[in-house]
């Protein structure tokens, strides 16, 4: 049928297209406005212009099915993690597209699952796809889609009602002849413009005789039919079905967008082929199935309405029955039967299990705690508590997760899947969440003893190993970790989880380099990293402690904001956490602060209870080495509410921040003696890496000689950029070693160092300025200018040193001069402000620029402007 | 993060004046499309160029004008439209602009060139 009535709304669309501000638009309107067959205008437009044009559906059935909307582009035996499967569904857009360019045409945003929203924002905001929405006026929209809007990068168009011509034209359509005028203003009226009302109104009223045609002309000859209400005419239109009809219909408004073969199978053909013909239904074809779904959501909102929770359980159950014996094709599928069946009276717990699982993978943990739950009250086995206890892990319910654990434990064997096999993996688990979840590490270890005490399989064996040796890790005792670690290795089982091991402990003793080997070793072994965010988590503090943040950088913002794509919070916290350090280690506090900041709210939500302390505890650094003092007090305060967990390995940082915060506040004796009892018990241990990082905040607060000589006896091997570059640091202050501290100014520059060079620098023109290298100074004092303006927000003391005297011992004269030709005065106003010749304030210049060691009145000025507020 | 555009995330003027310049030798070169071009005119189209990729990836609401509809006195095809998108996805490539941001620009582009009066 002929698109009426919309020419305005599709040349406003086409404006939209080409504003390239914009990355979608939405159709809004209520029911029956005509949203859908706009689009579908809009789309075939498109597609006559060049455009690849995909079309998806939200329906109600699907509404909490992950990625429902985009099955058709899954295999179905997809098991892959989640992200790999978003990015598997955009590849086979763009490889459908072939370089078209794309239009997701998308009917019923609102009904979108919430996992087909985040993809589709994805989409649009990477350009991959221009969107276009449908949206029912007043209904919540997912979040990811609203923002689209909201944020100003999608268009919204009112879809308005029709206009009196266009109502005739369409009734003219219909009916296939003219109508009589009266008749077009009552249809008019009646249906307030709105085309699904007018459908109804003129389809149902042709059918019940009220409408007949005269000499080629329609005239109304008993009163239309139905209310003044759409609900009701369609009601009324319902009402006027077989009951097969009915039944059909229903089934189809519980499935839908469902599969012909499948609706064939639990409704009557003849009724189907009825309700297609009658116009409540359309067939189409989806990807290599045809599909059947409502020819308006109305129809559903109706139907649905009508039933009772009995018929309506019973259809489901036939719908997954039926689905079944077919075989679920899709993946997609068996999280559709699986929640067709979740209130049935013989649930299949493998189908719940399968379900959970792959509800999991989509990230979305409600639902996989949903059939996890129902598989567990129908078979509480070692299996199904598996499934829950994991689903409550991933949601943060930590205690509860145990719960299920011990509840298992004192029950015993319940079902025939109870075997020794799946003991070990729920034993693994309750280590695993004891150890990440609740922060009880004994009892972890308890549980892993005891399963390593009676445990023949030894790829378990290794695992229960590895998590032993990841816990002496976190809890910091890397060395143990490593040996530990390194005996696994040795029986010649490869698993991420001892590779994971090394790589952290090698970095915290100290090695990052040899730990970065050994990740890359790892990768190809295996041609890919390990599904494992430990690993990545670790491989970051190498890269940090190896001195190779600088361009880490992107990388890990677009992780980020991949993580925050995919709402993965756990992700998100750690992500940000790395980003924070990163650019503490780069003199940019502010930036810090804020990654930090929304590490640790992520950290809370997920309930992260150590994620948190280790946010907070280093922007509490970040505010102490900016002189936040306020700041800084407010999140000791945070840090020392948020309980204490035995994960030790990041909690240096809070313990560093607390002793910065004593320096800042007036105690930078006691400030010093924390920090070498904290560098003290780190060494016990073997943290290297986080010891050197200590003893250097003691030379930085003040006391460089001890800390230099506690690194000149650590004797443990060091490898990077990093580490060496800090004892070199650490040995120039005790020196006061200009040339020694303006190179380690220019290694810490070169590393992307930027708040630590310009400590070097500054350490660098006292040293030349006690030494009395006058121009050496000068030039340092520059540096260090240039330095500061490359960080942001540092003011630890090594940059706030400055003395104007030790810099630049000019003569009174040569200072007033100094200071007014810095000013931009000429050395005629110079002259005349001094009461010499011109020629006497270019003698005293000359002698000025020898002194500072600068060729320039700019260079002048840009040597005396740190001290200019001082002088 | 959002409130850059894609003309700064490219790299800016700089970036775009070397892509333009590294698409213009690869255009001229193409005998599918390389006729269009008057090599006399080149300082011109460049800077028209230019200024056009500015107005698209910086957002600004209006453009010049309907890109079919300016060219249309050129007939130019299907295939051409292809190679030419395909010459702009080489040239920020070459200007080492990322991947990700090179696939944003021609999807951009290419949606501009399609998107006529509905």
């Amino acid at each position: 049928m002929e698109l009426v009535g919309r020419d305005d709304d599709l040349a406003e669309l086409g404006q939209v297209l080409r504003r390239p501000d914009l990355v979608g638009a939405f159709l809004v309107g209520p029911a029956g406005v005509g949203k859908t067959r706009l689009l579908e205008g809009a789309a075939s437009r498109a597609a006559e212009q060049g455009f690849e044009v995909v079309s998806i559906v939200g329906s109600h059935a699907s509404a909490e099915l992950p990625l429902w909307a985009f099955a058709r582009w899954m295999s179905a035996s997809s098991a892959e993690p989640s992200t790999e499967r978003l990015l598997a569904v955009r590849a086979a857009l763009v490889e459908q597209a072939g370089g078209r360019p794309l239009l997701l045409a998308v009917d019923d945003a609102h009904l979108l699952d919430d996992t087909s929203a985040l993809l589709l924002g994805q989409l649009a905001r990477e350009l991959v796809a221009f969107v276009v929405c449908t949206v029912r006026s007043g209904e919540p929209v997912p979040d990811p889609i609203s923002c689209l809007w909201r944020q100003g990068v999608a268009a919204e168009l009112v879809i308005r009602p029709l206009a009196r011509e266009d109502v005739d034209q369409m009734a003219v359509e219909l009916l296939g002849g003219p109508l009589d005028d009266g008749l077009v203003h009552e249809l008019w009226q009646r249906s307030e413009g709105n085309p699904f009302f007018l459908r109804e109104l003129i389809l149902g009223s042709r059918s019940s005789g009220a409408l007949t045609e005269h000499d080629g002309r329609w005239v109304r000859s008993a009163p239309l039919i139905g209310s003044a209400a759409l609900v009701e005419l369609v009601r009324s239109r319902i009402d006027g079905l077989s009951e097969a009809e009915v039944a059909a219909l229903e089934c189809v408004a519980l499935s839908e967008p469902v599969g012909v073969r499948v609706i064939e199978e639990v409704a009557d053909p003849d009724a189907l082929v009825s309700l297609e013909e009658g116009g409540m239904l359309d067939v189409y074809s989806d990807g290599n199935r045809l599909t059947v779904r409502l020819s308006h959501p109305m129809y559903g909102d109706v139907v649905r309405a009508g039933m009772s929770k009995l018929r309506a359980r019973r259809v489901r159950r036939g719908l997954a029955r039926c689905i079944t014996s077919f075989g679920a094709r899709r993946q997609a599928d068996t999280l559709a039967v699986a929640s067709w069946r979740l209130d049935d009276a013989e649930p299949d717990v493998d189908l719940f299990l399968r379900a959970a699982t792959e509800a999991t993978s989509c990230h979305d943990v409600e639902l996989a705690e949903r059939f996890a739950r129902s598989a567990h009250v129908h078979a509480p086995d070692l299996r199904t508590t598996h499934a829950l206890a994991m689903a409550l892990f991933l949601s943060g319910q930590h205690d509860d997760a145990i719960a299920v654990i011990d509840e298992a434990g004192r029950a015993g064997p319940a079902g025939p899947a109870d075997d020794a096999r799946s003991r070990a993996r729920l034993d693994l688990l309750a280590a695993l969440v004891l150890a990440r979840g609740v922060g009880d590490y004994v009892r972890a270890d308890e549980v892993l003893t005891a399963l390593l005490e009676r445990e023949p399989d030894p790829v378990t064996r290794i695992r229960a190993d590895a998590m032993r040796a990841a816990i002496d890790l976190l809890r910091g005792r890397p060395a143990e970790a490593l040996d530990r670690a390194q005996a696994l290795l040795d029986v010649g089982i490869d698993v991420p989880d001892v590779a994971t091991v090394i790589v952290g402990s090698l970095a915290a003793t100290g090695r990052p380099v040899a730990a970065l080997d050994a990740a890359t070793a790892f990768v190809s072994r295996h041609g890919e990293p390990p599904a494992n965010q430990l690993f990545d988590d670790f491989r970051t503090m190498a890269l940090i402690e190896a001195g190779r943040s600088r361009d880490h950088d992107t990388v890990m913002v677009e992780k980020w904001e991949d993580a925050v794509e995919r709402g993965d919070r756990h992700l998100q916290a750690r992500v940000a956490l790395a980003l924070g350090v990163v650019a503490i280690e780069h003199g940019r506090l502010p930036l810090a602060r804020q990654w930090l900041g929304r590490s640790a709210a992520m950290a809370r939500l997920t309930g992260e209870r150590y994620g948190e302390r280790w946010a907070v505890g280093a922007e509490l650094l970040a505010a102490a080495q900016s002189q936040d003092v306020e700041g800084a007090t407010a999140l000791l305060a945070r840090l020392d509410a948020v309980p204490g967990h035995p994960a030790y390995l990041f909690e240096v940082y809070g313990e560093r921040g607390r002793a910065w915060l004593a320096a800042i506040t007036g105690n930078p004796e006691q400030a010093r003696n924390d920090l070498l009892e904290l560098a003290d018990r780190l060494l016990d241990d073997h943290n290297v890496a986080h010891a050197t990082h200590v003893l250097c905040d003691v030379a930085r607060l003040g006391a460089p000689k001890v800390a230099a000589g506690r690194l000149r006896s650590l004797g443990s091997p060091i490898d990077g950029d990093l580490l060496p570059l800090l004892h070199e640091f650490v040995d120039g202050l005790a020196a006061s070693d200009g040339p020694g501290l303006a190179r380690a100014a220019e290694r810490f520059e070169l590393l992307g160092l930027a708040g630590l060079a310009a400590e070097a620098a500054n350490s660098a023109r006292d040293g030349f300025a006690r030494a009395g290298l006058q121009r050496e100074a000068a030039q340092w004092a520059r540096q260090t200018q240039r330095l500061m303006a490359l960080s942001d927000g540092v003011a630890t003391p090594l940059v706030l040193l400055r003395d104007i005297e030790l810099v630049a011992p000019l003569t009174r004269r040569e200072r007033e001069i100094a200071v007014l030709v810095a000013e931009g005065r000429t050395s005629r106003e110079v002259a005349d402000a001094c009461f010499v010749s011109a020629r006497t304030v270019d003698n005293h210049l000359a002698k000025i620029y020898d002194k500072l060691g600068v060729r320039s009145r700019l260079e002048l000025r840009d040597a005396l402007a740190p001290m200019m507020v001082s002088a | 993060m959002s409130d850059e555009t894609l003309f700064d995330a490219v790299g800016g003027e700089p970036a775009i004046a070397e892509v333009v310049d590294l698409l213009y030798e690869r255009l001229l070169t193409d005998p599918v499309v390389g006729h269009q071009f008057d090599p006399a005119r080149l300082d011109s189209l460049k800077a028209a160029q230019r200024s056009w990729f500015r107005a698209a990836l910086s957002g600004e609401a209006s453009l010049p004008a309907d890109l079919a509809a300016a060219h249309a006195h050129l007939d130019i095809t299907d295939a051409q439209v292809t190679a030419v998108l395909g010459h702009l996805d080489g040239s920020l490539r070459d200007a080492g602009v990322p991947a990700r941001r090179t696939r944003a620009v021609t999807a951009v582009v290419g949606r501009l060139w399609h998107a006529r009066t509905f």
